[in-house]
């Protein structure tokens, strides 16, 4: 399901940049920076559930299993840590941003007002996904005594 | 004292093998922790969101998107044979063929990664076949891929160029050459091999109208590189807008002219794309968090102050960075060691006096060649994967190469004149 959105997304991203190669409008800037976080956003978060960021395991498939598996518990409990504070600080953060206009925007729809809302709220909303998709591949994950490959999870 | 304490976090999580990304936030924030300044924690998600915030790296999925779609309409098959036409004769065809085809590919790709799987899926196999033993094969596949970053179009130098605001442009000329010689170098190193080893050559010619045909297909790979550094350079486009171009190009040879790009295939260029620069873009927005650490204390200036005695002699300053760069290399990946180090060297190498685009070309040059390097390595292991070698048995075939890299590197460093003769020859003065 997310990786529709995400679909659907860059597929949009595509045509607001059709537009700009021949008309420049003040607004796809914009657009286009706020949707790559978003979809950058989306697709850490994705990452996070495949285990496939980029990461040293040189050593770490070098441990004993059992010690292995101790650090990997160790290692996730951290990255939760360092999430939860980007999900926690993001909603403050997103709440300011609902008093700020952002001025390519606003010019889209004349009637309506884009604040920095919208693209701020992109780390408290990812940050929760990131931490739900965390969660759900540490589960998973959990019960399974060899980490062998440290991709223990091939099905998605 | 405290980024000692930092750099002691980073290692202890470098090893026990967190994804990069984090590393470089937690231990940034431990900094803030140490000093006791916790009410900068707030603004972490603002370094972050800021980090990615940036119409210039809007290339980057782009970039990739592009080289996707130009892999799965068949171009890989095409510029294998073309390559074969140019050194099919010499000793050891397939692996010099390898090489060469990596040095096309790297014109449409901008990361070595999509080389290792586009060329090494087809020339592994191929290779094994004729008789070359798997190890030399993947190693081939590993050293020729990481031609790939610096032939633009290029991922690193967009980062890079991001980093520091110089011309993407005027790097992409520069590293033209210093990308050519790494193909040379290549070239010799397999030649000297395949002599001493025997390996086979293709005896037979290739049939004209043959020959004819797939110069033509290599040529419409060909144009795409053109395009995007014609159109930057002209000053057509942005290189923002001439990703979007590339991509658009990607697609009407991919639908039109080769027509064997789907709907599905497009879709899953545009998944793979999103996720593998979404990898990319999370390191480079928690290396904000870190670099601004460093910014906290003043690591520039103390880096300038530490050198200033060696500012008269800019050749040990630069061999200085070099070893540090080509050692840094090995534990990080390029995109942080570029967002952490290229703000830090910068303002000593300009007080030194060299070249800052010279300077860009040497310090790409040395963290890319971590790529092939353990324990990191990313293009050495993805290659083992793909190979079903193991990493050190590729290691084993690959000191020649290491070492007609570093000399490379030695004659780029020393050399201003490989990086900078192109760049001025088109007018840019820097």
């Amino acid at each position: 399901m997310l990786g529709f959105a995400l679909l659907f997304i860059s597929v949009m991203m595509q045509i607001v940049w059709r537009y700009v190669l021949e008309i420049p409008l003040p607004w796809s800037d914009e657009a286009a920076r706020y949707l790559l976080v978003w979809i950058s956003l989306l697709a850490i978060a994705i990452a996070f559930r495949d285990d496939s960021h980029i990461r040293l395991d040189f050593f770490f498939n070098r441990f004993a299993p059992h010690v292995r598996h101790i650090i990997w518990v160790i290692f996730n409990l951290l990255s939760l840590v360092f999430l939860a504070l980007l999900f926690f600080y993001g909603i403050p953060n997103a709440i300011m941003g609902k008093f700020t206009f952002s001025p390519g925007l606003s010019n889209l729809l004349p009637n309506t007002t884009v604040t920095l809302f919208v693209p701020y709220l992109s780390v408290p909303v990812t940050g929760g996904i990131m931490i739900l998709n965390l969660v759900d591949y540490v589960l998973f994950n959990f019960k399974i005594k060899e980490l062998g490959d440290s991709r223990a999870r091939e099905k998605s | 004292m405290n980024l000692l304490v930092v750099c002691c976090v980073l290692l202890v999580l470098l090893i026990l093998g967190l994804p990069i990304a984090l590393i470089m936030g937690i231990s940034g924030l431990t900094y803030f922790i140490v000093t006791g300044s916790l009410e900068y924690f707030p603004m972490i998600v603002t370094r972050l969101y800021s980090g990615m915030d940036s119409f210039v790296l809007i290339c980057i999925p782009f970039f990739i998107l592009a080289g996707d779609m130009m892999t799965r309409s068949g171009i890989t098959d095409r510029l294998v044979k073309f390559s074969n036409l140019f050194v099919g004769r010499l000793p050891g065809s397939l692996a010099q063929a390898n090489v060469v085809a990596s040095g096309i590919f790297a014109s449409i790709s901008g990361s070595a990664l999509g080389d290792i799987a586009a060329i090494g899926s087809v020339f592994i196999p191929a290779m094994k076949k004729e008789g070359y033993s798997g190890r030399f094969s993947a190693a081939v596949t590993a050293v020729s891929a990481i031609v790939s970053p610096i032939i633009p179009p290029s991922l690193i130098i967009i980062l890079y160029a991001s980093v520091i605001n110089t011309s993407i442009g005027a790097m992409f000329v520069a590293a033209i050459m210093p990308g050519f010689l790494m193909i040379a170098g290549d070239m010799i190193i397999v030649h000297i091999l395949s002599i001493r080893r025997k390996y086979p050559r293709r005896e037979e010619r290739m049939p004209f109208s043959e020959a004819l045909k797939c110069t033509k297909d290599a040529l419409i790979a060909l144009i795409m590189p053109l395009i995007i550094i014609g159109g930057i350079m002209g000053g057509v486009f942005t290189p923002t807008e001439a990703a979007a171009v590339a991509v658009l190009y990607a697609l009407i040879v991919g639908v039109f002219v080769f027509r064997n790009l789907r709907i599905r295939d497009i879709i899953v260029s545009m998944y793979n794309s999103a996720m593998s620069s979404g990898k990319l873009f999370f390191i480079i927005a928690c290396v904000g968090i870190l670099s601004w650490a460093f910014a906290m204390e003043d690591v520039p200036q103390q880096v300038l102050n530490l050198f200033s005695g060696m500012l008269a002699h800019p050749w040990l300053i630069l061999l200085s960075i070099n070893f540090f760069l080509l050692f840094m290399g090995m534990w990080l990946d390029l995109t942080a060691n570029i967002f952490l180090f290229a703000p830090i060297f910068v303002p000593l190498i300009t007080a030194a006096g060299v070249d800052p685009l010279h300077f860009s070309i040497i310090f790409l040059l040395n963290v890319n060649l971590g790529n092939i390097t353990p324990p990191l390595g990313i293009v050495l292991f993805a290659t083992s994967e793909l190979s079903g070698e193991k990493a050190f048995d590729i290691v084993s075939e690959l000191w020649g190469f290491w070492i007609i890299k570093v000399i490379i590197l030695a004659l780029v460093t020393s050399t201003p004149w490989i990086s900078l003769w192109l760049p001025r020859l088109l007018g840019f003065e820097s």
